[in-house]
C-alpha cells in the first residue's frame, strides 16, 4: 500500500521552483531523500506535512488526497533537527504529549510510554529534562515523542546530524531496528550521502529543486541515471573525463586518456560525452582486457580497510580507492588500469547511455 | 616619580602623602570617585526620608509658624500613625488604588496576551497596525487624561455617538467615574503589556510550536502548554511591572477627575497630593508616604524572594 505518494507536485518561489515531483512511499518502507544542502529537500518534506501546499499536483496520503487535510489531520510525525523537545517538560511529558494531546485513556497512556521508552531504552532518563541529557538521549527521547503518536509515517529532517560521528552511526542502526521491528513507514531527509545510502530500502536523489532519480541505494550507486546523480552520490566522488564517441559509436575517447574504451549501448555517435569511473573502479597495476595508462602519485591517505590514492593524469586529479593498505611514494609514477565493466557513460545533455 | 626603581616606590609608599596613597589604591581611589554620587544620594534619599519619619511624629504643618526642625515643640508619639489607620478617607484611597490595579492589570494582560498571540503570525499591514497599537503608550499620560477628559464630558463625542443625553455624564457619576478612569489607563498600558508578551512569544521557538502541532496540538492546547510555560518569566515580570506603575497613578485621574466625583476616584497618589497641596497637613502626608513605603518594600520583597525560589 501506498502511504505518501506525491504527483506532478510543484512548489513555485520567485528564485526557485520545486518540482514536479513524483514519488511514492509505500506502507513500512524506509524511503530516503538525499541532495545536496538547499536543493529542496524539507520543502519536500512540508509539502507531505501539509506546511506547504503545492501548486500544482497533488500530494496523496493513504489514498486520501492531502489538499482538505489539517497538518495535524494528516497523521505524519516528524523528528526535527534540531528536535525540538519541549524544554520544560520531562522526558516522559515529552513522549506522552502526543497522546495527551489526542485524548488517550491513562491505561492507554502508561502502556505506549512503557512500550516506547522499552524500545528506546529510555526508562531510565524518562524524568530528566531535556536540558539534563545528553545529545543521544535528547535524540532518543524524540524518536520517542514522534513514535509515540503512532502515525502512518514519520518524517525524518537530518534528525542526526547533530550527533558525533560514532553516535550517529549507533543511532543509524537503532533507526533501521525501530522502523523493521515496527513495520513503520520512515522517510528520511539528510544531505549526508553514507547516511542515507546506509539505512534506506530506495533513496531519491533531489537536485536543484527536482527528482534526479529514485532508486535502492544499490541502482543510485551503480547505476546513476543522470551525470548530476553520479556526482553528488559516492565519496570520494566518481572521476570524469570528458571526451567525445567515435564515429562507429563503439568507442569514447576521452581527452585526457591516452587509448579510447571499447562501449556498447547505443551512444549518440561523433558527440561529445563523459565518462565515469569510480575510485574503486581505477585498480593499480596492467589488467587484461581494460585500458590502462600511467599516472603521478601525489598523496596517499590510508584509512585503514582500505587507501585513497591521489593521483595526477595531466592537469585532472584522479581518486583511486583500493582496499587495504598500500605503499606508494608521492609524485613516483604509476601504471592504474579502469574496470570496463563499471564505467559510466553519460552523454552531452548529462543523461546516462 | 616614573623613574624610579620598584624597591624606592615600596620604600616610599609608607611615608608617602595621603593621595599619594590614594593614587596606588584602587580600593581608596574608588571610595573618593563614588563619593560625590553618595553625598548626592544622601541628600536626595536619606535626609528627606530621615526628615519625613521625624516630621511623622509631630503636628507640623507649614501653617505653624515654626520652621520643621523645631517641630519637636509639637510632637504628638505617634498619633498621626494612630489616625492615619482610623481614617476612612486613607482606606477609601487605598481601595480604590487597589481596585484598578486589579481590574485595569489583568484587563491589560488579557488584551495584550490576546494581540500578541493575533501578531506573532504574519498578516498584510502588520507592521502599520504594530505602529498604531504602540502610540498609545507613546503619550504622555497627562495628555492621554486631558483626552479622556473630552471623550468622556457629557457633551462629548462618547456621549453624542451613543446619543446619550449630557446628563449622562461619565466623570461626574458616582459608579462611572471609576469605569472612566479605568479604561483609560487600560488604553495606554495594554500596549505596553502587548509589548512585552510579544517579546515573550517570539521567544519560543517556532520549531517547537510546529512540533506540538504535528503531535496533534490543537492551537489552544498549544498556547498553554507550549507558550505560556514558556512565558513564564515573561508574564511575570510585565504584571509586576504594571502593578507597581498602576499603584502609582495620578495623572489620569488628576486630570480627568481630580479625585471627584467626591472622593469617588481619590487614589493614593491623588490623596497624597490633595492632603499635601490642599490642606496643608504635611506631617499627616509623610505619615502616610512613609507607611506606604515600607508596606510595598516589604511585598516586594516577598514577592522577590518567592520569585527566586520559583
Amino acid at each position: 500500500m501506498t502511504a505518501i505518494e506525491l504527483t506532478n507536485a510543484v512548489k513555485s518561489y520567485p528564485e526557485f521552483t520545486l518540482g514536479p515531483i513524483n514519488m511514492s512511499v509505500e506502507q513500512g518502507e524506509f524511503f530516503g531523500i538525499f541532495g545536496p544542502p538547499s536543493t529542496g529537500k524539507t520543502s519536500i518534506l512540508k509539502l507531505i506535512l501539509g506546511l506547504l501546499q503545492p501548486d500544482e499536483g497533488q500530494v496523496v496520503l493513504s489514498g486520501r488526497d492531502g489538499a482538505g487535510m489539517d497538518v495535524a489531520e494528516r497523521g505524519i510525525s516528524m523528528v526535527f533537527q534540531n528536535l525540538a523537545l519541549f524544554p520544560h517538560m520531562t522526558g516522559r511529558e515529552n513522549i506522552i504529549f502526543p497522546l495527551r494531546e489526542r485524548g488517550a485513556s491513562e491505561r492507554e497512556i502508561a502502556e505506549r510510554l512503557d512500550f516506547v521508552s522499552e524500545v528506546l531504552h529510555v526508562s531510565h532518563i524518562l524524568h530528566k529534562n531535556p536540558a539534563q541529557m545528553s545529545g543521544g538521549e535528547r535524540q532518543r527521547i524524540a524518536l520517542g515523542r514522534a513514535f509515540a503518536a503512532d502515525s502512518r509515517a514519520m518524517l525524518l529532517d537530518e534528525p542526526i546530524a547533530a550527533l558525533d560521528a560514532r553516535l550517529r552511526e549507533e543511532m543509524r542502526v537503532e533507526l533501521k531496528r525501530l522502523q523493521r521491528e515496527n513495520n513503520q513507514t520512515f522517510v528520511y531527509v539528510s544531505h549526508d550521502e553514507e547516511e542515507v545510502m546506509a539505512i534506506s530500502d530506495r533513496v531519491a536523489v533531489v537536485i536543484d529543486g527536482k527528482i534526479a532519480q529514485i532508486g535502492t541505494p544499490d541502482e543510485v550507486y551503480s547505476r546513476p541515471d543522470s551525470l548530476a546523480v553520479a556526482k553528488v552520490i559516492g565519496s570520494p566522488p566518481m572521476n570524469l573525463f570528458q571526451g567525445y564517441f567515435d564515429e562507429h559509436g563503439a568507442h569514447f575517447k576521452a581527452d585526457i586518456l591516452p587509448e579510447s574504451v571499447a562501449i556498447s549501448g547505443a551512444p549518440p555517435k561523433g558527440r561529445e560525452g563523459t565518462l565515469g569511473v569510480r575510485p574503486e573502479d581505477i585498480w593499480l597495476g596492467e589488467s587484461d582486457g581494460n585500458p590502462s595508462f600511467e599516472v603521478t602519485v601525489s598523496s596517499v591517505e590510508p584509512l585503514g580497510s582500505y587507501t585513497i590514492i591521489n593521483a595526477m593524469l595531466g592537469e585532472q586529479i584522479l581518486k583511486i580507492r583500493t582496499p587495504g593498505q598500500v605503499i606508494l611514494r608521492e609524485g613516483s609514477a604509476q601504471r592504474v588500469s579502469l574496470d570496463s565493466r563499471h564505467l559510466h557513460l553519460f552523454d552531452q545533455t548529462g543523461q546516462r547511455i | 616619580m616614573t623613574d624610579q626603581t620598584a624597591p624606592e616606590i615600596s620604600n616610599n609608599h609608607a611615608n608617602a602623602g595621603y593621595w599619594t596613597r590614594v593614587a596606588r589604591d584602587g580600593q581608596k581611589m574608588g571610595f573618593w570617585f563614588v563619593l560625590p554620587t553618595l553625598l548626592l544620594l544622601v541628600f536626595i534619599v536619606v535626609f528627606p526620608l530621615l526628615m519625613q519619619l521625624y516630621l511623622s511624629f509631630t503636628w507640623w504643618t507649614p501653617l505653624e509658624g515654626i520652621p520643621w526642625y523645631q517641630a519637636w515643640e509639637v510632637f504628638n508619639w505617634g498619633e498621626n500613625y494612630w489616625y492615619m489607620v482610623t481614617d476612612p478617607r486613607f482606606w477609601g484611597a487605598l481601595w480604590r488604588t487597589v481596585l484598578i490595579m486589579i481590574v485595569a492589570v489583568p484587563a491589560q494582560f488579557f488584551l495584550g496576551m490576546a494581540l500578541a498571540y493575533l501578531f506573532i503570525d504574519q498578516f498584510p499591514g502588520r507592521k502599520l497596525f504594530y505602529s498604531i497599537m504602540l502610540t498609545p503608550m507613546m503619550i504622555v499620560p497627562a495628555v492621554v487624561g486631558l483626552m479622556f477628559f473630552l471623550l468622556f464630558q457629557g457633551t462629548g463625542p462618547i456621549n453624542d455617538h451613543l446619543g446619550l443625553p449630557p446628563e449622562f455624564s461619565c466623570l461626574t457619576d458616582v459608579n462611572r467615574a471609576m469605569i472612566s478612569v479605568i479604561i483609560a489607563d487600560i488604553w495606554q498600558w495594554t500596549p505596553l503589556m502587548f509589548l512585552i508578551l510579544l517579546a515573550g512569544m517570539l521567544g519560543v521557538p517556532s520549531d517547537q510550536l510546529l512540533a506540538a502541532r504535528l503531535l496533534g496540538g490543537s492551537n489552544w492546547q498549544n498556547f498553554f502548554k507550549i507558550i505560556l510555560p514558556r512565558m513564564k518569566t515573561v508574564i511575570i515580570i510585565a504584571l509586576v511591572l504594571r502593578a507597581v506603575e498602576c499603584f502609582k497613578i495620578f495623572d489620569l485621574v488628576f486630570i480627568m477627575t481630580n479625585g471627584g466625583p467626591g472622593v469617588q476616584t481619590e487614589t493614593i497618589s491623588v490623596f497624597l497630593y490633595n492632603q499635601t497641596f490642599g490642606e496643608l497637613e504635611w506631617a499627616y502626608v509623610a505619615t502616610m508616604g512613609l507607611s506606604i513605603l515600607i508596606a510595598l518594600s516589604i511585598l516586594a520583597m516577598k514577592g522577590l524572594s518567592y520569585m527566586a525560589k520559583k
